[in-house]
């Protein structure tokens, strides 16, 4: 099972969360990054920064650009059209690899997997042993996925991850 | 109704960092959400939890700038440059710090926020050059005897059942702007003067031990419900007094001071005279957070 999964905490990543100011559109925004953003959930991606919908207006930005300062970056960026606030520290980020990872989330998730209906690019914003999270499809393919979780909870979370990949083992 | 208590920072000329108490920052979120939805939905408002974002350390004491201007030789920290209530924004190994002049131990006091990630580093660093200080970790019971000292309202006090002008803070609420509550906090039974109002008490015999819960009658009055008129709230054994201090609701309070009441205990035995008194027992000018 070891080669079947590989679950890693990302590290050199930083984040901020997007909410849209009042009497802006999504399109003005995607225009402002030099994108076409999705407005319905899911991910859209800018070079290096990924923007994860999580709620109407509202996207969680995630960049592995190794340079810091996201949230300046898009405060500038986006300046008139979004509120910006780096959350860097504020959550953790677990990724899940591996032709199993699709079904070992659904163990926990109350939402629909099914490569049907979440495939390439899709997120959802959910709850997984009572934990918030946020989960993307992170390829083409579907055997990688992103959680991210806050941070206070990340153990507990790990925890719910080893518990779950014993028991499937098993 | 009071629905918690925490400070407001403005960080710009539209930006602000709201905090709360531990317990209720989901309920305060919730609320701002609501507010901002619900009640103004027209109003450019956006709302974020940066809960896990920050680590926050108050250092507290009458060494507090010393050592975080040794702490941090790069950033101006006087009085001058930060003074009481004040904030700074500064950058501390690649990332965002923040400084707040606030104090709820009623000490100088400071709160410094870094990112969650560097909050290990920042608290370690904060010890050691905290060494020459003699400073020391300080837990919540200090901070709650220290704030009873100060006559700080907490969770206690914070009940739902009080407002702010129970609480002594009608001077807070603006005469002149709207705000969150105000309609409701001018009906005739939230304006009553003879509600329970926050007072401070303090045994007559310095060797007596006010106890929280215990109700507040008039001195020689029968100790039954009907003649209640309030009760304990917090207690603590003072160390910068040396007696027992107590917090307290009592019927008309702010207008008692100096009168002595009796503290009725039936659980736990005896009844103790104490004084009722203003609910700030020590610095009550305010010297030690604007020095």
């Amino acid at each position: 099972v070891a080669e079947e999964l590989s679950v890693e905490r990302r590290q050199g990543v930083s984040l901020a969360t997007i909410m849209m100011r009042r009497g802006a559109c999504a399109r003005e925004l995607g225009q402002a990054m030099g994108i076409s953003l999705i407005e319905e959930g899911g991910v859209s991606r800018a070079g290096r920064t990924i923007l994860v919908g999580t709620g109407p207006g509202t996207w969680l930005a995630v960049s592995d650009a190794a340079e810091g300062g996201l949230d300046l970056a898009l405060r500038s960026r986006l300046d008139g059209l979004a509120s910006i606030s780096d959350q860097s520290s504020g959550y953790v980020l677990f990724r899940l690899s591996g032709p199993h990872a699709r079904k070992l989330l659904q163990r926990g998730a109350p939402i629909d997997l099914d490569p049907r209906v979440f495939g390439p690019g899709s997120a959802a914003t959910t709850v997984i042993a009572h934990i918030g999270v946020i989960i993307w499809q992170a390829d083409e393919a579907g055997r990688v996925f992103d959680v991210a979780v806050f941070r206070s909870f990340a153990d507990s979370f790990a925890d719910w991850l080893q518990s779950v990949t014993v028991a499937a083992s098993s | 109704m009071v629905m918690d208590d925490g400070t407001t920072t403005r960080l710009g000329q539209d930006h602000y960092y709201v905090t709360t108490t531990t317990a209720n920052a989901a309920r305060v979120m919730q609320h701002i959400d609501y507010a901002r939805q619900v009640l103004w939905p027209g109003l450019d408002v956006q709302a974020t939890s940066v809960t896990e974002q920050w680590s926050t350390y108050a250092v507290a004491g009458p060494h507090s700038r010393a050592l975080l201007q040794q702490a941090f030789p790069d950033v101006d920290i006087s009085n001058e440059a930060l003074p009481y209530m004040g904030a700074l924004e500064f950058s501390w190994n690649g990332s965002t710090a923040r400084i707040f002049r606030l104090s709820f131990s009623g000490e100088m006091a400071y709160e410094v926020s870094v990112p969650a990630a560097l909050g290990d580093k920042a608290v370690r660093m904060l010890f050691e050059v905290g060494e020459t200080f003699g400073a020391v970790p300080y837990g919540t019971e200090a901070l709650g005897v220290m704030r009873i000292e100060k006559g700080h309202p907490a969770g206690n006090e914070l009940n739902g059942q009080t407002t702010a002008a129970d609480l002594g803070m009608a001077r807070m609420m603006s005469k002149k702007k709207d705000f969150i509550g105000r309609v409701m906090a001018a009906r005739p039974g939230l304006t009553d003067p003879d509600r329970p109002r926050l007072v401070g008490l303090k045994p007559v015999d310095a060797a007596g031990i006010l106890r929280a819960g215990s109700h507040l009658v008039r001195a020689g009055a029968e100790p039954v419900a009907s003649n209640d008129e309030g009760y304990v709230t917090s207690s603590a054994f003072s160390p910068t007094l040396g007696h027992s201090i107590a917090l307290g609701l009592l019927k008309g309070g702010e207008n008692r001071i100096g009168e002595t009441v009796t503290v009725h205990d039936p659980l736990r035995g005896g009844d103790v005279a104490a004084i009722v008194c203003s609910p700030v027992f020590v610095d009550p000018e305010g010297v030690r957070v604007r020095g």
